[in-house]
């Protein structure tokens, strides 16, 4: 019964901490453009992410050790160091981004001044990531953030042609653009695959102390918790198709996604999604902090860890606060959150191999992994996505600068 | 590498915008005018009947209007005929935004704005097919 609840908890702060910033802008902009022609991509996106998640937690449970450990131990100093200031590069990117969407949060919420609100919001995450155990910060932000399933009501109302919707997940021809089509191809994809998310599982499967016996309780959450995930995502992208679309509307603001719950349900949809919006994007901005920092001190071999005391941990501690110090200076420098956000996703899959390709050669390595070493399953489905990752990391920048940032 | 080519990116996305604007860039300053008047049709709309909050009606139809009228300046040098239609109904969108953002709970005033950014959007759209 322990470990059922354990499980369902897990699941459902998998749920509320699926979406991100980059997930909200990506899926409603693609929905918004492509109708619903590109519900299929986030399917392989969510897939891949399972698969990796999947594979770093058990490495984590069986080998003990976190991703950018690996990254350093595989790829060698020079490339691991490589890799360090570009996942640190996108991580402070992703992080200012998470950072202005919580202040727009609140200012669509409050009507203050936006500076205020950020300066607000970063002294609110800083105290919350000082003052709570890993677990609170983990239910807090992931149960609240389970407001967002507003949007999957708010799908459903507005009455989509589901023979379409349908259609939409089958790989196939579109109409438009085929650069700005590919773009946000590997815009959602980014946006699934993000590597501060599997620095984080992994690091905080090592944290929490995870051993063989916890395989099961990892392959679920990963399953079941990304997977009913995605359904935001597919609820993002099905609304804006029925609302934006048809109007032209090429959605700009982090509030255009609320305001589509609120022409479907009302005062009650809009404050329940910018209530899931704000917990959804405060619960990433600690995430890419703490990512951000572990990466560091695994890295360097610092001491690390959210469950030491900073006296214990002062580097790795410094380090998260100094993460969110310079996104706070991002943010107040005046650059446009959505913006930022959609060149982090886009910079983010550059950085995807040199992450992803150490955890699949550890799961597969029986020195670390013994008899969890990976199936014959993972290891075709680890080779076809990283091939993938290889394909989209070669063509983001030029897609992003072709097609000036998905505009055309 | 990754901050070098970030760095490339955001130089070649700040480049631009200085000359007379070319066809296809007056088309997207008409897209994005089409975008942000029907926006604020739906917002305008939603407020009107009681479905917003009057928090969110007046920043989210600032943060279209701030859009609104960066747009719109780039039309300052308009010299075709189409190019100065486009200017006028930019100027358009931007007063009605502006007002939205100011209209608090006044539901007439809401009402009448919907209809106005209907109506541009509707119009920028005609106009853009041309361009």
């Amino acid at each position: 019964m322990r470990q059922f609840l354990q499980i369902a908890l897990g699941i459902l702060s998998a749920i509320g901490g699926f979406v991100d910033i980059g997930d909200l802008v990506f899926n409603t902009q693609a929905g918004a453009t492509f109708g619903f022609q590109l519900l299929w991509v986030v399917v392989v996106g969510v897939v891949g992410i399972i698969v990796y998640s999947e594979m770093c937690g058990r490495v984590a449970a069986v080998a003990k050790r976190p991703v950018f450990d690996l990254v350093r131990e595989r790829v060698g100093f020079g490339a691991g160091l490589g890799t360090l200031i570009a996942s640190s590069v996108v991580n402070l990117m992703t992080c200012a981004a998470e950072v202005g969407g919580v202040a727009i949060a609140l200012q669509l919420l409050s009507g203050l001044p936006y500076r205020f609100l950020i300066l607000l919001g970063v002294l609110g995450v800083v105290l919350i990531s000082w003052a709570l155990p890993f677990e609170w910060i983990e239910r807090l932000f992931g149960y609240v953030g389970l407001c967002l399933l507003v949007f999957a009501v708010a799908a459903v109302k507005v009455h989509p042609d589901w023979g379409q919707v349908a259609h939409g997940f089958v790989p196939g021809m579109h109409t438009g653009s085929h650069l700005v089509f590919l773009y946000f191809m590997v815009g959602l994809l980014g946006a699934a695959l993000t590597p501060y998310e599997v620095y984080f599982y992994s690091s905080g499967a090592v944290e929490d102390g995870w051993g063989p016996k916890d395989l099961r309780i990892n392959k679920i959450t990963s399953v079941v918790g990304y997977g009913l995930g995605a359904f935001l995502s597919f609820a993002l992208m099905i609304l804006a198709a029925v609302l934006f679309l048809p109007r032209g509307i090429s959605p700009q603001f982090l509030g255009t996604p609320a305001l589509g719950a609120q022409d479907a349900l009302g005062k009650i949809g809009l404050l329940l999604a910018l209530v899931g919006i704000l917990f959804a994007v405060g619960g990433a901005a600690i995430e890419t902090s703490f990512s951000g920092a572990y990466n560091l001190a695994q890295f360097f071999g610092w001491q690390w860890g959210k469950r030491e005391r900073p006296s214990g941990a002062p580097r790795f501690a410094l380090s998260w606060i100094v993460i969110f110090l310079l996104a706070l200076g991002i943010v107040m420098s005046g650059y446009d959150p959505v913006k930022l956000t959609e060149y982090s996703v886009i910079f983010s899959v550059v950085a995807l191999p040199l992450t992803f390709l150490p955890i699949l050669l550890v799961a597969n390595d029986p020195a670390y992994m013994g008899r969890y070493r990976n199936g014959r399953l993972s290891n075709v489905l680890g080779v076809a996505y990283f091939a993938l990752i290889l394909a989209i990391a070669a063509s983001a920048i030029p897609l992003l600068v072709l097609t000036n940032g998905g505009q055309g | 590498l990754v901050g070098i080519a970030l760095l490339a990116a955001l130089g070649i996305a700040g480049c631009g915008g200085q000359s007379r604007l070319s066809n296809k860039a007056l088309s997207q300053v008409a897209k994005t005018l089409q975008s942000l008047a029907y926006e604020g049709d739906i917002l305008a709309d939603d407020a009107a009947q009681g479905r917003s909050t009057s928090v969110f009606t007046a920043v989210h139809a600032r943060f279209l209007w701030e859009a609104a009228r960066s747009s719109s300046s780039m039309l300052k040098q308009a010299e075709t005929v189409e190019a100065k239609r486009l200017a006028q109904l930019g100027v358009g969108v931007t007063d009605d935004l502006e007002r939205l953002s100011r209209s608090g709970s006044d539901r007439g005033q809401q009402r009448r704005l919907q209809r106005a950014l209907a109506q541009a959007g509707a119009t920028i759209s005609k106009l853009g097919k041309r361009l």
